[in-house]
């Protein structure tokens, strides 16, 4: 009984070892650290500043690419999710145009972006 | 066995079963990161994306909070890219001061920072440079691919369409044409300031490129822009272009409009002279800042004179002319359409 319990602990006591090393002390970075893992503050911004680059780049590839790191299905609907939201929000018009830019370059219209585009910022 | 060897038993299977759990099964998973932490290509993306936003929208504080916490070294990289592109593709002179400023603020160094970081560089940056209006849309600024192939030499009788030579009371003067052969035909440009300083009580006459300018290129449906400065080490006042064989071209100097410096149109060399095209290396002199240069030098005296002359020597802006080539071109007058801001692309 006494043995079993001492094997017990060592298990227990290994178990919260490994812990510590494996997730704290030497991590296993085995993973990209992408824009989809930043808080959401953070991805609106990252959102954001593809839309302006791709105003001074033109480059709509690289646009798509760095909109797919944010790794949500369908690619394109964190941004639509923001640039609807920032219209109900009655947000600058230079902050909403550049995302409603993109969004109709690559083809990602919504029904609320396609209305703000057609009747102008408010 | 005793108990504490049961125990070191356990706490060895406990430690290898947690590391392969932690490591294999249930590695660590990053959320709610910030820039600092993303994996290196995508920090350096953000970095490129915050030095553009900056460029285009001019708020610095909101930059510098993108941009905390990372190196100051991968900004002054990251930012240094981004202008070598906004500089290629021709974006405005005022964007490219931004993104230079921005490098330099983190410690990025190099000819083409130190020409837009700092106005007035070498001491002969053109007021107009700084809040000169640009076209709204950004226009690509073609270089030349290919070094010219044949060694630059006078032609007696040169197959490429020049005309209206700048009028008496033309801002710009054309002080040498060198005409080449070359696969892709170009037109490069020096824009210089040609002032006499006195040195020593001797009068001597320097070329000083003027970098920040911008040199237009015309055509029937469209435009072309280059900055000059770009390429410091052939001259601060250095552009060119790519042309195309059978387009008729005008050259305008600051902004497209009035009367062009030069109307040309690329041709074939002479089979004489091998296969290409002829492209051209213009040199040009400023009048209006001359004028103004002189006044200044006037004024100043030959002790300052001295300085400027050390200053410009420092940083190598002097641009040589080739007297061979002045008065080599025939000029032949040819008729061509006025561009107007509707064409420009």
């Amino acid at each position: 009984m006494r043995r079993l319990l001492a094997f017990l602990v060592g298990i227990a006591a290994g178990i919260g070892l490994a812990m510590l090393i494996g997730w704290v002390i030497v991590p296993l970075d085995r993973q990209e650290i992408t824009p989809a893992s930043m808080r959401a503050d953070y991805q609106a911004e990252y959102i954001r500043l593809v839309a302006v680059t791709y105003q001074a780049e033109g480059d709509l590839a690289r646009a798509e690419s760095r909109l797919r790191a944010l790794g949500a299905d369908p690619y394109g609907a964190p941004l639509i999710a923001l640039t609807e939201r920032w219209i109900a929000e009655d947000r600058s018009p230079d902050l909403i145009a550049p995302l409603a830019n993109l969004a109709q370059a690559l083809g990602l219209d919504s029904p609320a972006i396609a209305a703000y585009r057609d009747g102008g910022a408010k | 066995m005793k108990s504490w060897g049961v125990a070191v038993v356990g706490l060895l299977l406990g430690l290898v079963g947690g590391l392969i759990f932690t490591w294999f099964v249930r590695p660590l998973q990053y959320v709610d990161t910030y820039p600092p932490m993303m994996s290196a290509r995508y920090r350096q993306d953000w970095i490129r994306m915050a030095a553009w936003s900056y460029a285009q929208e001019d708020n610095w504080d909101r930059t510098q909070t993108r941009l905390l916490h990372i190196p100051a070294s991968e900004v002054a990289a990251g930012s240094a890219e981004v202008l070598e592109q906004a500089a290629a593709q021709g974006h405005t002179a005022g964007m490219l001061q931004r993104i230079a400023r921005l490098a330099a603020a983190h410690g990025a160094t190099g000819p083409g920072i130190d020409v837009y970081a700092t106005e007035g560089a070498g001491g002969v940056m053109p007021p107009a440079a700084v809040a000169r209006p640009s076209p709204t849309a950004p226009l690509i600024e073609q270089t030349p691919t290919t070094e010219a192939t044949v060694t630059p030499r006078p032609r007696p009788s040169p197959t490429v369409v020049v005309s209206d030579t700048p009028g008496v009371d033309s801002p710009f003067t054309i002080v040498s044409q060198t005409l080449s052969c070359a696969l892709e035909p170009y037109l490069a440009v020096s824009l210089e300031l040609s002032r006499t300083v006195e040195i020593r009580g001797r009068e001597v006459q320097e070329q000083i490129g003027l970098p920040m300018r911008e040199i237009w290129l015309i055509w029937d449906d469209g435009a072309d822009r280059a900055i000059t400065g770009l390429r410091p080490r052939k001259g601060l006042g250095y552009a060119d272009f790519t042309i195309e064989p059978g387009r008729i071209y005008n050259l305008y100097v600051d902004s497209p409009s009035g009367r062009p410096i030069l109307t040309l149109q690329a041709e074939p060399c002479p089979p004489a002279e091998g296969t290409g095209w002829v492209s051209r290396m213009l040199v040009l002199y400023d009048n209006a800042m001359e004028q103004a240069a002189a006044g200044s030098a006037d004024a100043t005296g030959a002790a300052d004179a001295t300085a400027a002359v050390e200053a410009t020597a420092a940083v190598g802006t002097t641009v040589p002319v080739d007297p061979t080539i002045a008065a080599s071109p025939t000029l032949t007058p040819t008729q061509t359409a006025r561009p107007t801001a509707a064409s420009i692309e």
